[in-house]
């Protein structure tokens, strides 16, 4: 995809400088609290984890935070532990840890599930469980797993900390309630016992799902064809929806996939 | 951070891909640490940028510029990531290995580089680096791997001159030159 | 004729130094050349009224602006069949390059 005026000059070996992303100043805490207090006391400000969807976002210049606060230098804040049955991803867990991750497979398949179905492995090594949560692209298999399973996410700031269930928790397209100074430190997927499964339909293996759900025994998470991921009734799943048209499909199509995904899921 | 076994500096400019960093400035020494708490605007170069234009590594390719496509991959502490979507300074303290790391300079060939060559998994060879890189991650996952995994763990690497059916042979001829 | 490579398995002479990272690719050329792009019209079909590159031209770092009437369509005696004056001058249709 060509971006007009994105290139600067090539400059000689050795004096070539060229950068992509807007200026900001790169801030890395290397405790909880430390980011917390960039958080509260920097204006405009954006955490990098993985990176692997904020930095195309600064490299095409679509997001241009006058802060970057990295927290990959916070050490123990990549656990995956066993709570209350399920489990717990912590901040800095990487895509492919949850992937490999035996307690996962253990307590809470359907997450391992999911997880395989974000991209490729060599994004999963980076990017992280919690950063797609809190990136919240309506088209992402995590938010509607998480969602389908009733968990919730907990967020740190200066001010204390906070639970908030995935029900309380997306808002529009890429949009959360999670104020500006607040950090999400962990994941909390409720362990998936009985029935689960998780499909998507996309033009190639890898990329954003044009239409997806997540059944959850009885319970039917939608993505991809609305601003955030929605519970749907599964009997009636396109009922109250809106899909948005684009390049890649009809809102038609969607409504169409909708069906087709959800026929798939409560099929067994 | 490490590269291919050497340890250079922070790149000087924070907004700096790693890639570019590696591809462009070859013997850049004493230039600004990074700082790592600091605000000097210092590190945030992707990483393919550092890679290519500071330490002068252009074996890495930079081809969609936002993770898609696979050209830009490296290793980083062993396992495949995409350098075009790091900031070259997130590689401190890290080990990076590069396409030109994998075999030292006249030294034969890594198994995945030499089954690669044997069943003309490359044409133009842009693609390459990315895609034997993306294997090592594999096979270092997966040292006998399925079709299906090897189908799997190649669909991250965009290829427009062998329609792929010789990767996956150059895959599993690697998996059996590995394990000797 | 010899007739030795009927049939033979041919290796290629190149792999090693691909292999190998050692390819030059036109990114990996570094003569200090200068880099360039194109602005399209963001329209498919529509008349160009007006074309202003001033503050194109005032970008730092920025070293040439070049529209068509810039370039020496028409003197010189080399076939330049691009752009059409309908593309430049009148009404673009698809993308005018």
């Amino acid at each position: 995809m060509a971006v007009p005026g994105r290139r600067g000059i090539a400059l000689p070996r050795g004096g070539d400088n060229r950068v992509k992303p807007a200026p900001f100043a790169y801030h890395a805490p290397t405790s909880i609290e430390e980011a917390c207090s960039m958080l509260a006391s920097l204006e405009d400000a954006k955490v990098l984890a993985g990176g692997q969807s904020l930095v195309p976002l600064l490299n095409f210049r679509l997001a241009r935070p006058a802060h970057l606060i990295d927290i990959n230098r916070i050490p123990n804040l990549n656990r995956i532990y066993e709570q209350d049955g399920g489990v717990v991803v912590q901040a800095l867990a990487r895509q492919a840890e949850v992937e490999d991750s035996k307690l996962v497979g253990q307590r809470c398949p359907l997450l391992g599930l999911a997880v395989r179905l974000v991209a490729h492995r060599v994004i999963r090594n980076r990017g992280t469980v919690c950063g797609s949560l809190a990136h919240a692209d309506p088209a992402s298999e995590l938010p509607a797993t998480l969602l389908a399973l009733n968990g919730h996410l907990v967020a740190r700031s200066a001010r204390g900390t906070r639970i908030i269930p995935a029900t309380d928790f997306f808002t529009s397209v890429f949009e959360t309630t999670l104020a500006p100074d607040e950090l999400v430190v962990e994941a909390w997927f409720p362990a998936s016992t009985g029935k689960y499964a998780i499909a998507e339909e996309s033009r190639r293996h890898g990329d954003f799902a044009l239409a997806g759900g997540v059944r959850y025994g009885d319970r039917l998470a939608l993505f991809g064809v609305a601003p955030t991921p929605v519970l749907a009734d599964p009997k009636n799943p396109t009922s109250g929806l809106h899909p948005s048209g684009d390049l890649e499909a009809t809102p038609e199509f969607r409504l169409h996939l909708v069906q087709v995904v959800t026929d798939r899921l409560f099929a067994a | 951070m490490r590269v291919n076994g050497t340890v250079h500096p922070a790149p000087p400019d924070p907004r700096r891909l790693l890639s570019d960093h590696l591809r462009h400035d070859l013997g850049l020494t004493g230039t600004h640490v990074g700082c790592e708490h600091g605000v000097c605007g210092c590190c945030t170069i992707l990483l393919d940028g550092a890679l290519r234009h500071d330490l002068g590594l252009t074996g890495t390719h930079v081809g969609c510029e936002h993770g898609v496509c696979g050209c830009c991959t490296i290793l980083l502490d062993g396992a495949p990531v995409r350098s075009c979507l790091m900031l070259a300074v997130q590689a401190e303290g890290h080990e990076v290995t590069t396409i030109e790391g994998l075999a030292a300079p006249g030294a034969p060939l890594h198994p995945v580089q030499q089954a690669f060559h044997e069943c003309h998994g490359l044409q133009c060879g842009f693609c390459t680096p990315g895609f034997v890189m993306s294997v090592v991650g594999l096979l270092g996952q997966h040292p006998d791997p399925s079709p299906e995994q090897v189908d799997e763990g190649i669909s991250g690497n965009l290829c427009r001159c062998t329609g792929y059916a010789s990767i996956r042979r150059a895959v599993h001829r690697a998996a059996e030159l590995s394990k000797r | 004729m010899t007739t030795r490579w009927f049939g033979a398995r041919v290796q290629r002479v190149e792999d090693d130094r691909l292999l190998r990272g050692r390819g030059h690719f036109t990114d990996d050329i570094d003569e200090g050349a200068l880099e360039s792009c194109i602005v399209r019209s963001p329209y498919a079909h529509a008349r160009i009224k007006s074309i202003d590159v001033s503050a194109a031209r005032a970008l730092p770092g920025v070293k040439a602006v070049y529209v068509a009437d810039d370039l020496p369509f028409g003197h010189t005696d080399l076939p330049i069949l691009i752009p059409h004056p309908n593309l430049t001058h009148g009404r673009t249709s698809r993308c005018p390059s």
